[in-house]
């Protein structure tokens, strides 16, 4: 009894280190080193748009560059000069220092919203694929009828119904993420279920909700942060649609998506109004999209060293043989195996077949 | 034999989603703000016509019997009425069709061959300079706003070299010429980011599959490697493809929203867009099922053809 229950326990220390090892492997790659370095770039801005904000109330960006609330009628839609390099817009305001300011709002809609489908699709995958049966259908019913409905559209009904402000486009964003999740986390646990540590873990005596939450699930997380990653870029665009679009943030916070639509209005006048703002979304979800392919190739046991860029490597790194299902080498790789049942893919990218 | 089963319980498993779809857009319909009587009859309606129309509406009745109802009238084929434009919306639908899926099926049109190709070509040099460029172009792509890059091509194509009209639309079975010269930058628009999406998964698909046991006995065998490309690989790589073809309707549909909204295009993302803004309910959700039920039958026949085409796939 007692060695099950030691057994069990080296199981979950192994997954974790694999984790960390494959994120160490990232630095062979300079695709995510990349990413990585404009997402630490944004979230500098970030939080220096946060301190600068509650705390200074504007002083220090203004003190650098200009207010970028401040509205000077006789600066209308000035060009890229020395003085504003990103030119200024319809209400004389500095391009740049609002597109430093949009980089918070940005972050904030991308962190939280995927934070919602991030919890929330990992509950419904994990209960749906665990207790199967009816309330599987149930669930994955549901989160068909959410995922049939296309993204944008959906989203643009709930602003409508709960009205356009920040924290409904996180909420709204929130929710329709849920399904891609739920569907990875679901193929992931389905493949675990039944693995020699959970089998362990129940005759251990340990309650069905510990087993699913503290056994299976942090086991099956990697495909999910992957998919974390990679939604990030698609959440940022889909906020900005939103608010270009005029669902979104509203006036006068300072918002990329808001900006591109001022800058639709002007673009006959003033190229640079839009310009700036393209660029900014462009480059966070560029960044989030490289790290979130280095992260999948580390991840995915099927690609080899020369796909991810790893020069110093060792025969521990081979993917092992594949499960044939015999209930052996569970116990040794951690139980890290790529989910292949149920006809979906780990990859997550476009998501599952409904 | 097995296939023509399959199919019948691939669309029979469509019930019960199509119904919660129905149910969830029913609940939304109710939930919408704004109030329809008045958005028909104006600020100042007199009571009689309110109370009549209310009651030619069942407005009055409990929300289970509308609910009936409303299942009742989808069953018929019956959207319901629009208020802004006094008619039917199926017939709204069925008139703003054309533009959509013209828009949509030329960007499918064009993506494809260049994904595929590009694809191709990324695996085939597989880690030398030719496959990083795509590699990078392809992150690029998928990772550029669509409604930023239409404001581009407008400046560019129309402000600055004044090469093509900025919005509008022309059907191309009126006049094809001019209907091409507006196609061009909403379908570029479209394309991009479907492009990108689709080499990506051809090329890692391609990887895998020249990678495959099979292949490695054809080089064995001394055949060279185009013809293992075209003959071995090739096929098989193109399989998971189908599958991401049927669920990008979705974002397609979702894109047109964009797109109709900024080129001006007289379509069923520019309805809806419409709708939402004049708050005209029975359309938005009418436009919101109708294209749930194109995305769900899209995903079938992929489904379908997957299972045609693929010999493995059992049809359990």
């Amino acid at each position: 009894m007692s060695q099950d229950g030691s057994r069990v326990k080296e199981a979950e220390f192994d997954a974790r280190s694999g984790f960390v090892t494959t994120l160490l492997k990232l630095k062979h790659s300079p695709t995510s080193l990349a990413g990585l370095g404009i997402i630490a770039v944004l979230v500098l801005m970030a939080l220096f748009t946060t301190i600068d904000s509650f705390v200074f109330d504007r002083a220090m960006i203004t003190w650098l560059h200009a207010d970028p609330y401040a509205m000077d009628q006789t600066m209308r839609y000035e060009g890229p000069s020395r003085e504003h390099p990103f030119g200024t817009d319809r209400y004389g305001r500095d391009i740049l220092s609002r597109l430093i300011y949009g980089s918070r709002t940005a972050l904030a809609i991308g962190i939280l919203a995927v934070g919602i489908s991030f919890i929330g699709g990992i509950i419904i995958g994990a209960v749906s694929a665990y207790f199967g049966g009816y309330v599987d259908d149930g669930l994955m019913r549901t989160v068909e009828v959410l995922y049939a409905i296309p993204g944008l559209v959906l989203a643009m009904i709930f602003m409508a119904i709960f009205g356009p402000s920040i924290y409904n486009l996180f909420i709204a964003y929130g929710i329709v993420g849920i399904p891609a999740y739920a569907r990875v986390m679901r193929s992931e646990v389905l493949s675990l279920r039944d693995r020699q540590y959970v089998e362990a873990a129940k005759l251990a005596g340990l309650p069905r909700r510990t087993i699913l939450f503290r056994e299976i699930v942090p086991n099956g997380l990697a495909p999910v942060v992957v998919q974390g990653t990679l939604s990030m870029g698609t959440v940022i665009i889909g906020a900005a649609a939103l608010s270009f679009l005029g669902f979104g943030v509203q006036p006068p916070t300072a918002d990329w998506g808001r900006m591109l639509a001022d800058g639709r209005t002007a673009l006959l006048v003033a190229w640079w109004v839009a310009l700036f703002p393209g660029i900014m979304i462009f480059l966070t979800v560029m960044g989030f999209n490289m790290l979130g392919d280095g992260l999948r190739d580390v991840m995915d046991p099927k690609m080899t060293v020369e796909d991810v860029g790893i020069d110093d490597f060792d025969l521990d790194d081979l993917p092992t043989e594949p499960d044939h299902g015999y209930g052996f080498g569970d116990l040794e790789d951690g139980g890290r195996q790529p989910a292949s049942t149920d006809g979906g893919s780990s990859a997550p990218e476009g998501g599952d077949r409904p | 034999m097995g296939l023509f089963r399959y199919t019948l319980r691939r669309f029979a498993q469509l019930v019960p989603v199509l119904f919660g779809i129905v149910t969830l857009t029913f609940i939304m319909m109710h939930a919408l703000p704004g109030d329809p009587v008045r958005l028909y009859l104006g600020t100042e309606p007199g009571q009689e016509l309110a109370d009549d129309l209310i009651e030619s509406h069942g407005f009055d009745r409990p929300l289970y019997e509308q609910y009936f109802e409303h299942l009742w009238r989808l069953v018929q084929g019956d959207l319901g009425q629009s208020f802004v434009y006094n008619r039917p919306v199926t017939d709204l639908i069925w008139e703003r069709m054309e533009p959509t899926l013209v828009v949509m099926g030329l960007s499918y049109v064009v993506a494809l061959p260049v994904a595929i190709g590009l694809g191709i070509y990324g695996a085939a040099r597989h880690n030398e300079a030719g496959d990083h460029v795509s590699r990078f172009a392809g992150l690029a792509g998928i990772s550029t706003p669509n409604f930023w890059l239409a404001l581009m091509l407008i400046y560019v194509m129309t402000y600055h070299l004044g090469l093509l009209p900025a919005s509008g639309y022309t059907s191309p079975f009126v006049n094809p010429v001019e209907s091409a010269m507006l196609l061009v930058m909403p379908v570029l628009t479209l394309a991009t980011a479907q492009t990108a999406l689709l080499m990506r998964m051809t090329r890692s698909s391609m990887i895998e599959e020249l990678r495959s046991e099979h292949v490695e006995t054809a080089r064995a065998y001394g055949i060279p490697e185009r013809k293992i490309m075209v003959r071995h690989s090739f096929r098989n790589a193109l399989l998971p493809l189908i599958t991401i073809v049927g669920l990008q309707l979705s974002t397609l549909l979702g894109g047109s929203v964009i797109v109709e909204e900024i080129f001006a295009i007289p379509g069923l993302g520019r309805l809806f867009f419409d709708s939402i803004i004049d708050q005209d309910y029975s359309v938005a959700v009418g436009v919101t099922l109708f294209f749930s039920t194109l995305f769900l039958i899209g995903v079938v026949l992929t489904d379908i053809a997957y299972a045609y085409i693929d010999p493995r796939i059992k049809y359990d």
